[in-house]
């Protein structure tokens, strides 16, 4: 074989090889319960979209005004929120590529064939795109549905439909897919921080950056460079407008509950617009530098490269060379009570030491500084900020709490143990609670110098709430990211002052008056569902 | 201490039947439970660890219906499952405390079963180290550690010796024919020389169902006689595989040594050889999974 010949067959090898990965990865992904019960969730998201005018939401609108129900508003619809809400969702979806193929070692599987960096990576990528394509499908499918259902316009136009559905989502789920696989590349952003750090770049650099209307919230701006694909539409949506009272009011994207019903507005659309849909396509290339920056941090899964900690030479020398086991069985002391009692203090112990021993001592560090800022600032500030970000800080253990048998795979240990329902459950929970609890301890300290009794209990019930939120999340999904999503949007919506989400106390309210009472009953109700959950999952 | 397996079943999704009908009755020693991968021993060993309810039968721990009432199995149990993870984070001996007190096994006598079990494992010396660092063998070492925390009267061990060398798979044999005694161990695994030295009981798994259970002396006299060493020409090999059932063969220069199970001598060159416990394995599967 020929040096070029050589060459062409690498090459069609590689395409073959990526393809066929990222095949096996999509199919691997979507043959799962998870995946089943993300499409039901989809398919749920896509009903609330059309909401009726009576509804009492609105999920777009430009000023006072919304488009009529026909194929071009319906597929705008359901493209801006694929643009906007879909990435943050579906990162937290896709975000698993590696780490699967890690857990399940089909990474050095892969490693050792011909498939290079960038075909592995672009298999991934593929994968990624393929599940939102999945999703966008199915999105589709309930947006036909829906415009009839609605009937405001019952004309069915396809093309205006899709071209908005799809092309305006594409360049940015194309990008989140990348920024995935970038995160899982790097150690750093693998886990739980990564995820923290995504969802905060979501927020705080693309959430503002999506569209922006002129100061006086008079019109929308349109930008050269619109990387969502949002302003160009819906400014022509806001050109069909009549003049007067319905063009003020600014834009609302997203679930605007309790707002005036919009007024109906016919629009064509601007699936004809060859500038938009070019510029479309243009940003679908975005994903490209992502994917050139996420190259070098991939390890190939070579242990020497890896994150994942490795066998201690030193244990296994010390090990190898202690003298042979001598001592028999027999020779160790008795138990002083055959059996087995229930030790609750003693396993409270237990999982508050599993929480916190071993950390970095940064994260001490940072626990230190939350400490004093408690005890240096306003009592009733300490809550509304310390507090927060101190949560926020325990966010990798709050998670790792609720799924930590599924994780670390010691199920069967823990389940073969007497009870484990009644005796473990209650007391990790607790543990949870209390782990909350000391990482604000200063700020409680504060609280009941100064006898804000039912701010401390506000703050008490938000500690068991989390604890509660992350066994219950921890048992139905059988990871963690469920709960960091969950916490992040609760967490982020609480701060944006929001009363009622404001899980970790209002202090502006007292107790009864407070939402305190609301979360104890979420408490509850979710500690019990974390019990049928795993009484149905324990023994099947 | 007696555990009487009644009818047991375990049917999966999709109508497989991991385990049909199994029924025996376990006392005091090691029952080893053999079978190739795939037979249902783990799934066994899950309904008797109480992980896992049986589709069908039950099983009585001193007449308790363990089914009914689990907690009636774990307090008296030690269990090691095939495929078990531990808290990276933790060190052996935080990992054995957090378990001592998961079984319930008060603090002070905790804390010196802990010490001694390092000790009789050989892992004092690397006990304060973060498991994360631990090669395997070290892990299964723990896991082992794990299940004799609150001196169970009943060890279900699966496939213990699976990554550990050849010293440690040594070392654990002794202490399982250590350990046994006035307790019930019970012992899955697929290779037949962990249970030589061990077992007093031996039951054939296959295909979900149990052949038999005797003891390893009975199924060898049982091969005795259909034992047979035959030199033959490497060619010759095929041949010989599809005439006879071979337990093993040995490479030897140009010819090969190749040991045959057969009631009659399969060539008059043939030497007739006393079985060891894999031979009158194979033996008795073949037997009881031959036609009527």
């Amino acid at each position: 074989m020929s040096a070029a010949d050589t060459r062409l067959h690498a090459r069609g090898t590689g395409a073959t090889g990526m393809l066929a990965a990222a095949r096996a990865d999509f199919l691997q992904r979507v043959r799962s319960f998870r995946f089943l019960v993300v499409l039901m969730a989809t398919v749920v998201l896509g009903m609330l979209m059309l909401p009726t005018q009576d509804a009492g939401y609105v999920v777009l609108q430009v000023g006072d005004a919304r488009g009529v129900y026909g194929s071009a508003w319906v597929g705008l619809v359901f493209g801006v929120i694929g643009a906007t809400i879909l990435p943050l969702l579906g990162f937290f979806i896709v975000k698993d590529a590696l780490a699967r193929d890690r857990a399940t070692r089909v990474g050095l599987v892969l490693a050792a064939s011909p498939l290079g960096r960038f075909g592995y990576l672009g298999a991934k990528l593929l994968s990624n795109v393929s599940i939102f394509a999945a999703i966008l499908a199915v999105l589709s499918v309930v947006a036909f549905g829906m415009q009839l259902w609605r009937a405001e316009d019952t004309a069915i136009h396809p093309v205006d439909l899709l071209v908005h559905l799809w092309l305006t989502p594409l360049p940015v789920l194309l990008a989140t897919s990348a920024v995935a696989l970038l995160f899982e590349c790097v150690p750093i952003l693998r886990g739980a921080f990564g995820n923290v750090a995504f969802f905060f770049l979501w927020a705080l650099v693309f959430g503002p950056g999506m569209v922006n209307m002129e100061a006086d919230k008079s019109r929308i701006v349109t930008r050269s460079a619109d990387f969502y694909g949002i302003a160009a539409p819906l400014a022509d949506f806001e050109d069909q407008i009549p003049e007067g009272p319905l063009r003020k009011g600014g834009l609302s994207i997203g679930a605007n509950i309790g707002a005036k019903p919009p007024s109906p507005v016919p629009w064509a659309g601007i699936a004809d617009d060859p500038r938009w849909l070019a510029e479309r396509m243009l940003w679908m290339l975005a994903f490209i530098p992502v994917l050139l920056l996420a190259a070098p941090f991939f390890d190939r899964f070579d242990p020497a490269r890896t994150g994942r900690r490795r066998v201690d030479p030193e244990v296994e020398t010390v090990a190898h060379n202690a003298d042979a086991r001598s001592s028999p069985w027999h020779a160790l002391t008795p138990l002083p009570i055959a059996g087995a009692g229930w030790r609750p203090l003693t396993l409270l112990l237990a999982e508050l030491r599993l929480m916190l021993t071993r950390r970095s001592i940064w994260w001490y560090g940072v626990v230190v500084g939350l400490w004093i800022a408690g005890f240096a600032t306003d009592a009733g500030i300490a809550v509304k900020w310390v507090v927060p970000v101190a949560w926020l800080w325990g966010l990798t253990l709050f998670s790792e709490l609720g799924a930590r048998a599924e994780i670390h795979n010691t199920g069967s240990l823990l389940a073969s143990a007497l009870s484990p329902l009644l005796r473990q459950l209650p007391l990790q929970w607790l543990a949870g609670t209390l782990f909350a609890l000391l990482l604000v301890a200063p700020v409680m300290l504060k609280l009941l110098l100064v006898g804000a009794v039912g701010l401390a209990a506000q703050v008490t019930v938000g500690a068991a709430f989390v604890a509660a939120l992350t066994l219950a999340l921890g048992a139905l999904s059988g990871g963690a990211r469920l709960f960091e999503l969950s916490f992040l949007m609760l967490w982020y919506v609480a701060m944006q002052d929001l009363a009622p989400a404001r899980f970790s106390g209002n202090p502006g309210l007292a107790l009864i008056d407070s939402y305190a009472p609301h979360y104890f009953g979420l408490a509850a109700l979710l500690l019990v569902c974390t019990w049928v959950l795993r009484a149905l999952t324990m023994r099947r | 201490m007696r555990i009487e397996i009644e009818g047991v079943g375990k049917r999966y999704r999709g109508d497989a039947w991991a385990l049909q009908d199994v029924s025996v009755t376990l006392e005091a020693g090691v029952i080893g439970l053999l079978g190739p991968n795939g037979a249902g021993k783990s799934t066994l060993m899950n309904i008797l660890a109480t992980i896992t309810k049986p589709t069908t039968g039950r099983v009585l721990l001193d007449g308790v219906d363990t089914t009914q009432r689990p907690d009636a199995m774990r307090r008296n149990l030690g269990y090691l499952p095939q495929d078990f993870g531990v808290y990276p984070n933790l060190s052996a001996r935080e990992f054995l405390a957090y378990l001592a007190a998961v079984k319930g096994v008060p603090a002070r006598p905790a804390a010196l079963r802990i010490e001694e079990l390092l000790d009789l494992l050989n892992l004092t010396s690397a006990a304060n180290r973060p498991l994360g660092g631990y090669s395997g063998g070290m892990r299964q070492r723990v896991g082992i550690a794990q299940a004799l925390l609150n001196d169970p009267a009943v060890l279900i061990v699966d496939e213990p010796t699976v990554g550990l060398d050849p010293e440690e798979r040594m070392r654990f044999r002794h202490l399982i024919a250590d350990l046994s005694g006035d307790r019930i161990v019970i012992l899955s695994t697929h290779i037949v020389s962990d249970l030589e030295a061990t077992a007093s009981r031996i039951a054939l798994i296959e295909k979900g169902r149990l052949l038999r259970v005797d003891t390893p002396e009975a199924l060898m006299h049982e091969a005795e006689g259909k034992v047979w060493d035959w030199t033959v020409p490497v060619a010759q090999l095929p041949d010989v595989r599809q005439r006879f059932r071979i337990a093993s063969t040995l490479r030897r220069g140009e010819s090969i040594q190749v040991r045959i199970l057969s009631e009659v001598s399969p060539a008059p060159e043939a030497v007739s050889r006393p079985p060891v416990l894999e031979d009158a394995y194979l033996y008795a599967k073949s037997q009881a999974t031959a036609p009527a």
